[in-house]
């Protein structure tokens, strides 16, 4: 996965998690037993966490 | 052929996955407060096929209701000749899994679904639990074919997919590896 896909990615992420309109405390995805919502998923892709990223990016 | 089904449930992912075992027939189900360590040594043994929606590790399945493993090597072998299917993360990787049951469905890595599109999640683990296993691998291979899948879900369906492991006697039997 290039850079460049990864940021095309994020962003379409961004556009998904803005029309879903899930609450701050709302999780968007189980990654295990760890949910992140809206703001956590932004963030963990912000500062590539890993466990996000492989999800992310099959 | 008598099935058990264990489900836990607590703030977190397993909020969800609770109530995804309403749809999986069972005989006896040990539910949220029930799941205990000592309850599921009590009845497994009366049953032909367990079902379990909680928490994997590498040294156990366990239960958030008690924090106390349901599954480890202290009871495996009462689990001797029995077919499980482990919804949970990592309980592919349970060594005591390979030791005793005839045959176990589960997942060796992180078990990923998104709640505000649970339904495809939920279809999926209902055939698992059913024993439809390759049914449930084969619809979602049939969706990403069709290409109606959300990017997202399908990611979380190919990572979920890629983690599916079939044990035999102890021996990897089948894993799933789609496109």
């Amino acid at each position: 996965m290039t850079l460049a896909n990864l940021n095309n990615l994020t962003k379409k992420l961004e556009k998904e998690l803005e029309f879903m309109q899930l609450g701050d405390d709302e999780p968007y995805v189980f990654i295990g037993d760890d949910g992140y919502t809206k703001k956590e998923v932004s963030e963990a892709i912000r500062v590539k966490d890993s466990k996000v990223l492989n999800w992310l990016t099959g | 052929m008598t099935t058990l089904l264990v489900a836990t449930r607590k703030v977190g992912a397993t909020s969800y996955t609770f109530d995804w075992g309403e749809e999986i027939e069972a005989e006896r189900r040990l539910l949220d407060s029930e799941a205990t360590r000592e309850n599921f040594d009590r009845v497994a043994k009366d049953y032909d096929v367990i079902i379990v929606l909680s928490h994997g590790r590498k040294d156990k399945v366990w239960s958030d209701v008690d924090g106390e493993a349901l599954i480890d090597n202290h009871n495996i072998k009462q689990l001797s000749g029995k077919k499980l299917c482990i919804i949970a993360c990592d309980a592919g990787k349970c060594l005591a899994l390979k030791k005793g049951p005839s045959l176990v469905v589960a997942f060796d890595g992180p078990f990923v679904f998104m709640p505000p599109k649970e339904t495809i999640f939920r279809k999926f683990v209902k055939e698992l639990g059913n024993g439809f296993c390759h049914r449930a691998v084969g619809d979602i291979i049939w969706e990403l074919m069709e290409g109606r899948m959300d990017p997202y879900v399908r990611r979380a369906m190919v990572h979920n997919i890629s983690h599916l492991v079939v044990i035999k006697e102890g021996k990897l039997l089948t894993r799933f590896k789609p496109l």
